[in-house]
């Protein structure tokens, strides 16, 4: 947590050193916030059609290597850091760090691949590929065991993460878009978990919940921090992110044509799409084929949802702590102290960063916009890097064995494609009510 | 012969191995299979569709989008937000 808040304290403050001395509130200017100095020592590999060498260039030709091994860099600092504040030795996280780091730019090259990427296949997929490849072949060598603290990398990845899940974006599409993401998603998460809890009687209650966040919020990012919330197994997550990348990919596809096919209004279809879709990205692919209008108001829906998570994640981590965990344990203590007690405090960490940030995004147009420098810049790729590395140890560290007998009996499947499909009907019945005839003008 | 056959289907138990093998298995299909892939019309259009809009699909969070979703008076014309 402390770490997570310094990274975002530094990034604001070195976006803030370098704003810019004229037209600093123009958005039309600063597309994407302030220019932030950090952006430079951060970055990914970029798309590749050919050859993984490609990818080390961005779209203007200029190279990214340099910024993609000072990236690799953040990762290891980051990591002895958490080393020195566990009391650990930095000395011996400091090979398997390196190697972590090293498989997480492999885990990016694989994601970025052209085919890969316009698929929406997203890089937590190739990590925990990459994980398990590494952790089923050679194993958890001696030396890396120090390095495999995922549920570290995880956490502080979500930590900056709330950084960028801004409240303030909520009111972005107005009442319909609030209306669309406020009733439906809770309604479909809580309709769906029961229905594993009570009716398809799935034992693990994080699976449920792990599943119905990512199914009914958006994806991944949901269900990683649903997962840290409710602390589901680590091959829940996984099971819950293969799941939701299956269904994504089919969804990008099939929806955009059905509503071509039966002639939906534009701006329906796109609330639709941004309202039953899991991922951001396929969101916005999917939306393409509906043109301007739908395509943006599709973006906007989902970006709505993408806000909820840090009050999903908080609500989720109250109800364990206080509901879940509690009746598993004596009960003669108060509810309050319990909740605290078993709280965990890296949410209050994600929380708290994102009501900061989004606190001050909602200052004026400078704020916004050395908000969205700052994150865009730095935290946002940094989160990346953390999440991709957590993954990988999360991939070495996974056995599939422990959760086999309940995937064999294919209740998370059903949950997922029932709880999709309610999705798809009150999210069609939300828009169709809300961006096709109540505010329409 | 049954000697060296044995010793093969040990060799490729061998965890070293299995990892040459998956490293192998992943070169293959990110460098040949793939590659090949994108030239079959429907992915390539998809492909060409993404590029054009200047789409990034694999964005997990609305900040990895190329463009941010900010609402635009075209949405405004259609909708109203607040009455």
């Amino acid at each position: 947590m402390l770490i997570g808040g310094l990274l975002i304290f530094l990034s604001l403050c070195v976006t803030f050193s370098a704003r810019p001395t004229e037209d600093a509130g123009n958005r039309k200017k600063f597309e994407k916030g302030w220019p932030n100095p950090l952006a430079k020592t951060i970055d990914k590999p970029q798309t590749w059609k050919e050859l993984p060498t490609e990818g080390l260039k961005d779209k203007k030709g200029k190279s990214v290597a340099l910024p993609i091994l000072l990236g690799m860099g953040w990762v290891v600092l980051v990591g002895c850091f958490g080393a020195l504040l566990m009391g650990r030795n930095v000395f011996a996280f400091l090979p398997g760090g390196i190697l972590l780091a090293l498989l997480g730019c492999l885990a990016y090259f694989l994601a970025s691949q052209r085919v890969i990427n316009d698929l929406n296949l997203e890089y937590p997929l190739w990590a925990l590929l990459v994980g398990l490849i590494i952790g089923n072949t050679v194993g958890e060598m001696n030396w890396l065991k120090p390095a495999l603290v995922g549920e570290y990398f995880i956490k502080t990845g979500l930590v900056v993460f709330g950084a960028e899940v801004l409240f303030s974006r909520l009111l972005e599409l107005g009442l319909p878009g609030l209306l669309t993401s406020w009733v439906v998603t809770p309604v479909v998460l809580i309709t769906s978990y029961c229905f594993g809890v009570y009716f398809l009687k799935i034992s693990s209650k994080s699976l449920c919940m792990v599943v119905s966040a990512d199914m009914s919020v958006c994806g991944v990012s949901a269900a990683i921090a649903t997962a840290a919330a409710c602390k589901a197994k680590k091959e829940e997550l996984s099971l819950a992110i293969g799941l939701s990348l299956f269904f994504t990919v089919i969804m990008m596809v099939a929806m955009p044509w059905f509503i071509q096919q039966v002639g939906m209004d534009p701006i329906v279809g796109g609330a639709w799409l941004g309202g039953t879709i899991d991922a951001t990205g396929a969101v916005v692919a999917a939306g393409e084929a509906l043109g301007k209008q739908g395509g943006e108001v599709a973006a906007t829906v989902k970006m709505i949802q993408n806000s909820m998570i840090g009050l999903i994640a908080f609500a989720v981590a109250v109800y364990w702590a206080g509901w879940i965990d509690r009746s598993e344990s004596k009960q003669n203590i108060s509810l309050g102290y319990e909740v605290w007690r078993r709280f965990p405090k890296f949410i209050i960490g994600f929380f708290s960063a994102s009501l900061v940030c989004s606190l001050l995004f909602t200052q004026g147009a400078e704020h916004s916009l050395w908000v969205d420098g700052a994150t865009l810049g730095f935290t946002s790729r940094l989160r990346g890097w953390l999440f991709c590395v957590g993954f990988i140890c999360m991939g070495i560290q996974t056995n599939f064995r422990e959760l086999a007998p309940i995937f064999s009996s294919g209740r998370p499947l059903i949950l997922y494609v029932v709880g999709q499909i309610l999705n798809l009907i009150l999210s069609l019945a939300m828009a169709a009510l809300t961006f096709g005839w109540l505010f329409r003008k | 012969m049954k000697y060296a056959k044995s010793s093969i289907i040990a060799l490729a138990f061998q965890p070293m191995t299995k990892l040459l093998l998956w490293s192998l298995a992943l070169c293959i299909i990110w460098l040949i299979i793939l590659p090949q892939a994108q030239r079959l019309t429907f992915i390539a259009r998809h492909i060409d569709l993404m590029s054009q809009g200047n789409v990034n699909p694999a964005a997990m969070y609305y900040t990895e989008l190329e463009k941010l979703p900010l609402r635009t008076p075209a949405v405004e014309q259609a909708l109203v937000l607040w009455p």
